[in-house]
């Protein structure tokens, strides 16, 4: 997308400057090589080495005028074609009433990811969810479980190349619709018709008829805009009986 | 019961002449104690059924906290694979004769949830259906009517004579 349509949306943002505020704050303690800013609506501090993630949200949390005391949420991100996972962490600092977005990047194939769980005990069942649905492990968590599908499910599926298993204990996962059914017997009966060299049924037509003298209104309409220098009942009249033939 | 269908005995007592089956039906109807099994949002509506105004208790409906003292199972709610196995379970704690009402979209086939990953495409998958009741939700009305079709079912159904070896099957 290009950015100049999306620059008049962000710069509206309440959210943007106090955002890119607390990135600088990170950037100033971390260098630019440890973090970048992706700009948006609400622009997110992307943590390029994942192994700096700890020490990155302890600053975020410990800081004196960051102060995130609260991890709203975490979440995981699918990129096939980048080849990447993402982890979002969304935190809030009620000291100071600001939140800000962090992210972390690991490849597809070894999704590893420190957990944040001894700084935001409630991360616990954010990472187990990221983990049950898109995949991410947390490393060091002290219980990694799925928390939402069952214990004995196959994969992740909010993955974007997750494929349903075609049953799960003997349940089927797919229910034939009840229209195919119908298709099914009109093909049978179309079959049969043409076996026997039957005439097929005659298309079925509206039971209703219009009442005598009743003419459609759109052509009533059409005909008084052809003619407008006509009388009106003459016009109508005469558009009767052009109905009617 | 008016006196006109039945013997009278003298004063002291009455006596009541009727099929040993539509007597035990009789009262197998009016005393179906159903499990309470709200899954989603069926749920809610389901205990509105039980609420006062559409009054399950009149029919002798009654909700029971375990499966081995129910009759029936009203599922109610959108039934996730990892539920299906409890559904399964529940279904088979329960004493026979049992009888299952599909309550919605949900529980018939899914529902509106038919293509996500976790959710089971109808519970007759995996139990037995007596009953479905179509809505999403289906009023206290619907799923009334559906009670009213299992106690049309027990009505129909002859366990003495079965017992007694004059019908088979
Ligand atoms: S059928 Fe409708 S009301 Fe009932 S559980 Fe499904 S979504 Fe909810």
């Amino acid at each position: 997308m290009a950015a100049s349509k999306q620059e008049p949306v962000r710069a509206k943002s309440k959210t943007r400057e106090p955002s890119r505020a607390i990135h600088a704050r990170i950037e100033a303690r971390f260098g630019e090589g440890a973090v970048a800013l992706e700009d948006a609506v609400d622009p997110v501090t992307l943590v390029r080495d994942p192994k700096q993630l700890i020490e990155v949200m302890s600053f975020l949390k410990t800081d004196p005028e960051l102060a995130f005391d609260f991890l709203r949420s975490v979440t995981g991100t699918d990129w096939p074609k980048l080849g990447s996972i993402e982890s979002v962490y969304h935190l809030y600092s009620y000291q100071t009433g600001q939140a800000h977005v962090v992210k972390v990047r690991v490849p597809r194939a070894r999704p590893d990811v420190p957990s944040v769980e001894r700084l935001w005990p409630t991360a616990n069942w954010f990472e187990r969810e990221a983990f049950d649905l898109v995949g991410i492990r947390y490393l060091e968590h002290s219980d990694l479980r799925r928390i939402m599908l069952p214990e004995d499910w196959i994969g992740h599926p909010l993955r974007k190349d997750y494929v349903e298993q075609p049953d799960y204990h003997g349940i089927g996962t797919t229910r034939a619709s009840p229209l195919d059914a119908f298709a099914e017997l009109d093909r049978a009966r179309r079959a049969l018709r043409e076996a026997r060299g039957e005439a097929p049924p005659p298309v079925r037509t509206s039971p209703i008829t219009p009442p005598e003298g009743w003419v459609d209104p759109k052509a009533k309409k059409a005909e008084a805009k052809t003619k407008p220098a006509s009388k009106p009942e003459a016009g109508s009249d005469a558009g009767d009986a052009k109905g009617d033939a | 019961m008016t006196n006109d269908n039945s013997l009278m005995a003298g004063d002291e007592g009455m006596v009541v002449l009727s099929k040993l089956d539509s007597l035990i039906n009789w009262n197998r109807k009016s005393s179906i104690w159903y499990l309470l099994f709200g899954l989603a949002c069926c749920g809610i509506e389901l205990m509105q059924t039980g609420g006062p105004r559409t009054d399950l208790d009149r029919f002798g409906g009654i909700p029971r906290a375990t499966p081995r003292q129910a009759d029936l199972m009203i599922v109610a709610g959108t039934l996730t694979y990892k539920m299906a196995l409890r559904a399964k379970l529940l279904y088979d704690q329960m004493p026979e004769p049992r009888y299952v009402i599909s309550m919605g979209a949900c529980a018939t086939c899914g529902g509106l949830f038919q293509l996500a990953y976790s959710v089971c495409k109808g519970v007759d998958k995996i139990i037995p259906v007596d009953v479905y009741v179509p809505g999403c939700p289906p009023r206290p009305e619907a799923l009334t009517e559906g009670f009213m079709r299992i106690q049309d079912k027990m009505m129909r159904e002859r366990w003495a004579a079965k017992l007694s070896g004059r019908v088979l099957g």
